[in-house]
């Protein structure tokens, strides 16, 4: 993320970033549960739907979207 | 309860480093009373719109109404929809002119201007202590929901969210509190809103989960003609009266927590899109937490799913709807983000009243009474000082009421004490040039006495049969139904009150009034703004958003 000096960085950027980072730990967690082909625990309710694998990839969707909103010149303050 | 792996850990640990990089990133943006205390006043309508929504979606809110839905059922989107957007449009077509244009601080600073020193503090006061106590509640909600859901010490992560929120706020005011609200909007959506589509899976969709849900809960309207046809015990004249139009615009219009965001817009247009555009976000958010908890419903008929205990009564507590979905559906990873959803909820709750407390403290009492000629930076250094009391005071409140419970029956009635009676007080301000500062001073005081004196008398027992009828429309009504008719009677008192004692005195001269009162302030912005610029088309289509919205769930 970079920045000129003294200028703010748009909170769209900041969502972006904490929305991208949060997206790929999690797809990445998903993929390998999907790769592993591990049971879940029996707890665990509406496994097959697979959302820990589709919800993290829209995450990171938004986050492009978010950077894209603050690369088009709006103010985060 | 939840267990948190490795990754749950490192996803909430994230949260906490990006909030305090913000405080950081923005301390320089905030070495003035205009950043510090107003944002900069540099905002588009969207920054300055989903703050003002978040300002007011704080976990504990979420929470709330989730389990609340359990009881009350679909009546609970009331509070997001007609008891939400008509008074948030309201905000930005008719009364953001007079509040933007005059360049306040404050909703006392607007309140001195129109009126006079008295009414300024009174509000301040009152303001003041409603903001510490709901953040202290706020606080210790966080705590026990935390204690019971994750097992965590209940002192520790109170006083570390405290000393977080401390730090951002104390670096980069209230522009450090609007990020984190535009933060914790995301974080919601993206950490919650899978539960209610998950739920809504699991029992079949959103047509089977009404259709299994008891008739008394499962409308809006079709059983509001008769109290005792409906779960909350009201009929539609007091959610139209009570919640739709007085405690609604009450809270909306006048409480400075919400209404400081709209203050941070670069200008006036993009100030009164700013309740507009947040509109349109506050009637999605019965998908979150009305969905939440008719799903929580649905699968507890079932057998499938119980509350855990809350810890003081040791009963069923229903604000832990929501985190025993998440433990239900979460695999590893989510389940950190979902816990960090309702930790960013807080602690952006949290945020947002010690930045509207230290905004009041600093302007409205400080500068006002003690230090009229203070310096811009001695006011920032203030205002920095004010919000590590404010957390300080918050914990100390958060601690009163692990001591005495029942504290926590006060907050639904807090807003029907100061903000019910304020809305009358500002209509007239800003609409009647005649009404005079005594008739406002007076009139908000008997107002907030006639609200807290039937809170008392409802609550315990004071009151006849027929007095309660009378009051309330209901021999037997719920809290919730008797909330909505004292911040009723709160406004009716006041606004005659106000009306009554202003014809008897005399009012300011008219060129003191210039940019306060309607008819003396030049008309907003039109003319050369496109269409879809246009504050008032917005408008139209959120109102008819909402029509279709009542209709539908009729």
């Amino acid at each position: 993320m970079s920045k000129e000096p003294g200028r703010m960085v748009s909170i769209w950027t900041w969502s972006a970033l904490i929305l991208a980072v949060y997206g790929a730990l999690l797809l990445a967690a998903g993929l390998l549960r999907l790769a592993g082909n591990e049971a879940p625990p029996a707890t665990l309710k509406m496994t097959h739907l697979r959302a820990d694998v589709w919800w993290p990839a829209i995450m990171l969707a938004v986050s492009a979207a978010l950077f894209w909103a603050g690369r088009s010149g709006e103010r985060g303050g | 309860m939840i267990t948190l792996t490795l990754l749950d850990w490192a996803i909430i640990a994230l949260y906490f480093v990006a909030i305090i990089g913000i405080g950081l990133h923005l301390k320089r943006h905030a070495d003035s009373s205009r950043g510090f205390f107003e944002g900069g006043r540099g905002n588009s309508s969207w920054v300055a719109g989903i703050a003002f929504l978040s300002a007011n979606l704080g976990a504990l809110e979420i929470l709330g109404h989730a389990g609340t839905t359990l009881k009350y059922g679909m009546y609970v989107s009331h509070f997001y929809w007609v008891g939400a957007i008509p008074a948030m449009l309201f905000l930005g077509l008719y009364m953001m002119p007079f509040y933007y244009s005059s360049r306040i601080h404050s909703i006392p600073g607007y309140l001195n201007l129109r009126f006079d020193e008295r009414t300024r503090i009174l509000n301040a006061i009152s303001f003041a202590l409603m903001t510490l106590l709901m953040s202290g509640i706020n606080l210790y909600l966080m705590a026990l929901v935390f204690q019971v859901v994750l097992g965590w010490d209940w002192h520790v992560s109170m006083w570390v969210s405290a000393a977080c929120i401390a730090a951002y706020i104390t670096l980069g005011g209230l522009m450090s509190a609007i990020f984190t609200e535009i933060v914790q909007f995301f974080l919601i959506w993206a950490g919650l809103f899978l539960v209610a589509i998950l739920g809504i899976s699991e029992v079949g969709g959103i047509d089977a989960l009404l259709a299994d849900t008891p008739r008394n809960m499962a409308h809006l309207w079709a059983t509001a003609g008769n109290a005792s046809e409906n779960s909350m015990g009201v009929t539609w004249a007091g959610i139209v009266l009570g919640l739709g139009f007085v405690l609604s615009f009450g809270y909306w219009t006048t409480d400075f927590l919400v209404v400081q965001r709209a203050f941070s817009s670069k200008d006036l247009r993009s100030a009164r899109l700013t309740p507009i555009t947040a509109s349109f976000f506050k009637m999605l958010l019965p998908l979150i937490v009305v969905g939440a908890g008719l799903v929580f419903y649905r699968l507890q008929a079932l057998g499938e799913i119980t509350l855990l205990d809350h810890p003081i009564t040791e009963k069923p507590w229903n604000d832990t709807a929501i985190p025993v979905l998440i433990a239900r559906y979460y695999p590893t990873g989510l389940a950190g983000l979902g816990i960090t959803a309702l930790l960013a909820g807080f602690m952006a709750g949290q945020a947002g009243n010690v930045s509207a407390f230290n905004t009041v403290w600093t302007y409205d009492i400080y500068k006002a009474v003690f230090r009229k000629d203070a310096s811009d930076e001695h006011l920032v250094l203030v205002g920095r000082i004010t919000t590590i009391v404010g957390i300080l005071l918050s914990v100390v409140t958060a601690y009163l009421a692990m001591q005495f419970d029942t504290i926590m029956d006060y907050i639904q009635a807090i807003f029907s004490w100061v903000n019910a009676p304020l809305f009358a007080t500002m209509l007239l301000g800003m609409f009647w040039k005649r009404c005079t500062a005594s008739g406002a001073f007076w009139g908000l005081l008997l107002g907030m006495g006639t609200s807290f004196g039937i809170y008392l008398g409802l609550r315990f027992g004071w009151f006849g049969d027929g007095v309660v009828w009378f009051l309330t429309q209901a021999e037997h009504p719920s809290d919730m139904a008797m909330n909505l008719w004292q911040a009723a009677w709160a406004w009716v008192v006041c606004f005659t009150a106000t009306v009554a004692i202003s014809l008897v005195t005399e009012p300011k001269p008219e060129e003191e009034l210039v940019g306060l009162v309607k008819g003396l302030t030049p008309r907003a912005d039109s003319g050369a703004v496109p269409l879809l610029g246009r504050p008032g088309f917005w408008a139209v289509v959120a109102l008819a958003a909402l029509v279709a919205l009542n209709l539908w769930f009729w």
